[in-house]
């Protein structure tokens, strides 16, 4: 840097001593950079003298500016970003999980369920069939709206006549229905989340698998049930069923297939004490009969949700009261216990729910434990009914009536409530909202075989 | 010194460096504007104070943030720097009508200078910043700014009329 250069830092004192010394050589020996370095003097003097003087203002309003909470721009784009990394890794979690497993974890299809049934409480709710699916090691059903897999596998059980009882019960606690008034849609409304609370696997075997097939969904779809068919042969009709319209499901299925009732799971498992598979037998040929009966003529339908529509509010008063006898620990006879249900709900049903109350202990479903002697019900039907065969003769305990015998059950103690009792329940939960059970109800439809020796062997064993 | 702890009282801070802060905005963008820009400023240094490291002095790195803030305020409105005091003070030994003239010849050449070279004089003359403040609120070298003032003076010195005489 040459002396001129360094002129304006000389007259800042901006210079090292050593530049400043040579400045001022400069300065001395030649008058042109003495003069310059006056102009730089008197040019930044005037300057520093013409500095504006001015009144301040805003300072308040900057200080009161300052008091309020800044805005945290920097904290929102990193929560934001933050958030938006959470889900994802929530969804590649779930996505991972689903692919590992091959099937759909059951929590997830219950919460999957659980949010359709809260949009939609007829909605058909298929967690069951996953379930059974994954349970059995399957691929959940095709055909489905929620579901893009092949048909279930129902012959789980290596025996094609001992079907495995397939019953998933949700963890969320049973209650009591309560008033039998009180409109069902009502109730549902109450529900925050419905939730598929059984799955049973009915293998039924008909002469027609595919005629049988179109009986049986053009039958629940009248009735009112939701109704999918998994596939065109499929062999497999799925319903979602309300609990309090389980008899009149089975009862219509019976009817409407003129099956033979090969397994029914809950019975299976929970066989009528005394009876067995005997029982279910009988009343096998009573379902078909009580369908006829039902199911006939236009006010079938209605007789059987009258009947059941009691049944909530008188769990097991209610089951008698489809087909109770005379003998039963409460003294009431089936006549009486019919009334009695119907007192709950409407008269005019009563003596319709005798007759589905036949169809709902004939098919061997919640068939009351007490020894009874037949109902009128199934008196009635009985010779009019098709002949039943039944393969559970392994599961009847030895000495248990033949399946054409008159039916007799036993009523379980432990769940027998005299009125008082029943009406102090209804009274405690009238208030609570009353949960929709829903059942699934798969039902699997199998070719009758032909009749050989083992199988009149198998059947003249019972 | 307060102002290197990692948090600042930009309240108390603003309560202190204020008026340099207005004065440094008044004279680039106007006394119409220059509240704004000086409350903006404080705004914007309370928002980005977790960015001061305490290498330099508050003082500079508030004008520094002043100086992006006139900038961006001269380009979205019509602003009038108000460089020198078009006044005169009458406790100066100085002539009034020459130093009116003077003053209003320094005006015109300071107006005609570059942004840069303006921009250097104004903080070294007006503000009386040294010449590493000026660097550090430009985010230039020391050098940068002495050499700028050199050819700032030079030019300055050639925008004024050559009839006018400084005096001194």
């Amino acid at each position: 840097m040459n002396v001129n250069e360094m002129l304006k830092a000389y007259v800042d004192g901006e210079l090292t001593p050593q530049e400043r010394s040579s400045v001022e050589d400069a300065a001395a020996k030649d008058p042109e950079i003495k003069s310059q370095i006056e102009w730089l003097q008197a040019t930044s003097f005037t300057l520093r003298a013409a500095t504006p003087q001015f009144e301040i203002k805003g300072k308040a309003e900057t200080l009161a500016a300052l008091k309020k909470p800044a805005p945290r721009r920097a904290a929102q784009w990193w929560m934001g970003g933050l958030t938006i990394a959470g889900t994802a890794a929530i969804a590649v979690v779930a996505v991972v999980k689903l692919q590992g497993n091959g099937t759909v974890s059951n929590s997830l299809v219950a919460m999957k369920d659980s949010i359709a049934s809260a949009a939609s409480p007829v909605a058909p709710a298929t967690s069951g069939i996953a379930s059974e699916g994954a349970k059995s090691g399957a691929r959940p059903v095709a055909g489905l709206d929620r579901f893009d897999a092949k048909p279930i596998e129902l012959r789980s059980s290596p025996n094609p006549v001992t079907a495995t009882t397939q019953s998933k019960v949700a963890s969320r606690p049973e209650r009591a229905t309560g008033d039998a008034n009180q409109d069902r849609s009502s109730k549902q409304r109450q529900l925050v989340a419905p939730v598929l609370d059984e799955t049973e696997v009915i293998t039924v075997e008909v002469d027609d698998v595919e005629l049988s097939e179109n009986n049986i969904a053009e039958a629940m779809k009248k009735a009112g049930f939701s109704v999918q068919k998994p596939g065109a042969n499929a062999d497999t009709v799925v319903l979602v069923v309300p609990s309090d319209r389980i008899a009149e499901a089975k009862a219509l299925l019976a009817s409407s297939s003129r099956m033979k009732p090969l397994s029914a799971d809950a019975d299976l498992q929970n066989p009528p004490r005394g009876l067995g598979g005997a029982g279910g037998f009988a009343g096998g040929r009573g379902s078909n009969a009580g369908g006829k009966a039902a199911f006939g003529g236009p006010g079938g339908a209605g007789a059987s949700t009258g009947g059941t529509k009691s049944s909530p509010a008188l769990p097991p008063l209610g089951s008698a009261g489809f087909g109770g006898g005379k003998g039963s620990p409460t003294g009431l006879g089936s006549e009486g216990r019919a009334g009695r249900a119907a007192e709950s709900s409407n008269q005019s049903r009563d003596t319709k729910a005798k007759t589905s109350g036949g169809v709902t202990e004939s098919l061997g479903f919640d068939a009351p434990k007490a020894e009874k002697e037949p109902t009128r019900a199934t008196k009635e039907i009985a010779p009019a009914s098709t002949p039943v065969k039944s393969k559970l003769s392994s599961a009847a305990p030895k000495g248990s009536a033949p399946s054409d015998a008159k039916v007799t059950v036993k009523q379980k103690p432990s769940t027998v409530l005299d009125r008082s009792q029943v009406k102090n329940e209804k009274a405690s939960t009238r208030d609570e909202p009353i949960p929709v059970k829903r059942k699934l109800l798969i039902i699997k439809l199998k070719a009758k075989p032909k009749a050989s020796p083992v199988q009149s062997k198998g059947d003249q064993s019972l | 010194m307060f102002w290197n702890k990692p948090t600042l009282d930009m309240e108390e801070i603003a309560s202190l460096h204020y008026e340099t802060v207005y004065r440094f905005c008044v004279q680039r963008v106007g006394e119409d504007v220059g509240a704004d820009a000086a409350q903006e400023t404080f705004l914007t240094a309370q928002k980005v104070a977790h960015k001061f490291r305490g290498d330099s002095a508050i003082r500079t790195w508030l004008l520094g943030v002043a100086n992006n803030e006139c900038r961006r305020l001269a380009r979205i409105r019509n602003v009038q720097p108000l460089m020198l005091d078009p006044e005169y003070d009458v406790a100066s030994n100085i002539a009034v009508e020459s130093e009116v003239v003077n003053r209003e010849a320094l005006r015109h050449a300071l107006a005609k200078l570059s942004d840069e070279h303006r921009e250097v004089v104004l903080m070294h003359e007006i503000d009386d910043l040294t010449y590493t403040e000026i660097a550090q609120v430009l985010g230039i070298p020391e050098g940068t700014v002495k050499s700028r003032l050199h050819h700032a003076f030079l030019s300055l010195k050639r925008n004024l009329d050559p009839n006018v005489q400084v005096t001194v």
